[in-house]
């Protein structure tokens, strides 16, 4: 029995969705989910654990921003979409060329 | 898991995937000591072939210096062969610390820190030194030692176009919000052979207040009137706050690398740097070696005065042959040829010439950059750099390249 359940959500007429709308759409309904359902309020043992060990720990919401090229990728975070974007195009421009010895 | 079919199958289709790029690197091997005249066996199985090496980085032409040998030599009876320990623990001799010193005082820096090689140091330093506050501002061909080093670092990380000090100033007054700022450069680059704009950097850096790494790895030992490196070329010696170099090239050509530049940063890196504190310490023969390689540049200025000199000689006949080169004040002088095929044909030829050089292109260097990187050293003679000069000469007449420039050879090759 799959006991999954769907939630189905409307998109203005007209409005076609990149890649990049369906991430975000996905990712907040996720983040929404996952605060109203429960599971997540209560500090998971991996969480309790690590704190036991004398980390300071704190999670939350965040943006990743993802390149790949080949064998080779990179990936940053932010606050914010944008954020996390300007952080991958930083990172990128060490990768202009694999360089001589 | 074991190492069954599917696991080695997937190695063996990544190995193709290289070989079909282009891009499989294969080892010669030499039969005989680091210097200008070499054996070498190539492809595996074959007959040694005598050849004169222009693919060296032995700039001072130190590699099989017989007093260096001598040097090593007799370390290795006084001091042992190895320590078995890494340098806090017990595997620091007074000869580290010798060279140590001698380092500094050759580089004109506050303090120096051995490293295994300069690779671990700079995979080391910028980790040790920063934190996630501060913000590592690279120019883009920065050695990949370099790249790997800022990758390990928690610090935030931007680039400036290659010896762009526009774009530079610009990605400074983006982070002025940071707690430290550290430009990152080569001192020589090693694709193009040209100089970093020290000058200019160490003025940057003063006015939005950063500090300023240098590898000069490239450099140490020839550049500048007394060899000191970049930063002596460029009139800012004692500006530059992290300086890293190589006991591997010029400097006596074994191994070793090193972090030179203020004491507390030095420190730091004696503290946490991870590649120092988890690495074995340098042997002692190489420190050996590497004390005496200093007394014989400290000394006088005739091994880098015979470099220039090779330098200027070589790139004017290779002009005069009508070769297009890269600018350039270093030993390093780009033959450039655009076209990867052509290089990798042409540096084919020329080894059948006795001339051993090695073919550069995509993603090595940019694409449409193909080119053939030679290397000139002081342990280069007339009778080798004249050789070189018959044979580029010969091979260029074959693929009629003489005269041409970069839309030429584009013309002609394509890309």
């Amino acid at each position: 029995m799959n006991d999954t359940q769907t939630i189905e959500i409307r998109v203005p007429a007209g409005k076609e969705l990149t890649d990049d709308d369906l991430d975000i759409l996905r990712t907040a309904c996720e983040a929404f989910v996952g605060l109203s359902c429960g599971s997540e309020k209560e500090p998971p043992a991996q969480i309790r654990a690590m704190k036991g060990e004398g980390w300071q720990v704190r999670s939350g919401l965040t943006w990743i921003a993802r390149a790949e090229r080949s064998h080779s990728y990179e990936e940053a975070i932010g606050e914010t979409r944008s954020e996390a974007l300007c952080r991958l195009s930083q990172m990128l421009g060490l990768h202009t060329v694999d360089g001589c010895p | 898991m074991s190492y069954n079919d599917k696991v080695r199958g997937h190695y063996q289709t990544e190995l193709n995937g290289i070989k079909e790029a282009g891009l499989f690197k294969e080892e010669r091997f030499i039969k005989s000591p680091q210097m200008a005249d070499i054996e070498v066996e190539y492809p595996a199985g074959a007959d040694g072939k005598r050849v004169i090496n222009f693919c060296a980085n032995n700039y001072l032409g130190l590699s099989n210096h017989p007093e260096v040998v001598e040097a090593a030599r007799a370390g290795l009876d006084d001091r042992g062969y190895g320590l078995s320990s890494v340098r806090f623990i017990c595997g620091t001799q007074d000869i580290h610390r010798t060279l140590e010193n001698k380092l500094t005082d050759f580089l004109g820096t506050e303090e120096t820190l051995l490293f295994p090689s300069c690779m671990d140091a700079n995979a080391g330093v910028f980790e040790a030194v920063l934190g996630d506050q501060d913000m590592m501002i690279a120019d883009r061909l920065v050695h990949a030692s370099i790249v790997d080093g800022m990758r390990l670092c928690k610090a935030q990380q931007d680039t400036y176009k290659h010896s762009n000090m526009a774009h530079l100033e610009e990605k400074l007054q983006l982070h002025q919000d940071k707690r430290h700022r550290l430009i990152i450069t080569d001192g020589v680059f090693s694709m193009d052979g040209d100089l970093a704009k020290l000058d200019e950097i160490c003025d940057l850096a003063d006015k939005y207040d950063a500090m300023v790494f240098v590898d000069d790895s490239h450099a140490s030992g020839f550049i500048g009137k007394t060899g000191r490196g970049t930063h002596e070329h460029c009139g800012v010696l004692g500006r530059i706050d992290i300086l890293t170099t190589t006991l591997g090239k010029a400097l006596g050509g074994a191994s070793g690398g090193c972090v030179s530049g203020r004491a507390e940063i030095v420190e730091m890196c004696r503290q946490r740097a991870r590649p120092y504190l988890f690495s074995n310490t340098v042997a002692p023969v190489i420190v050996s070696g590497a004390i005496k390689v200093l007394d014989l540049i400290s000394d006088n200025t005739e091994r880098r005065d015979k470099l220039e000199a090779n330098t200027t000689f070589w790139r004017n006949g290779l002009q005069a042959a009508g070769f297009d080169l890269k600018d350039g004040d270093s030993p390093i002088v780009p033959v450039m040829l655009y076209n990867a095929q052509l290089a990798q044909d042409m540096s084919r030829d020329l080894y059948d010439q006795g001339i051993y050089v090695v073919g550069f292109f995509f993603p090595v260097v940019g694409k449409g950059q193909a080119r053939i990187r030679t290397q000139i050293s002081a342990g280069h003679e007339q009778v080798h750099l004249e050789a070189g000069l018959t044979a580029f000469r010969k091979v260029g007449e074959k693929y009629g390249i003489l005269g041409l420039g970069k839309k030429e050879i584009k013309a002609k090759f394509g890309l």
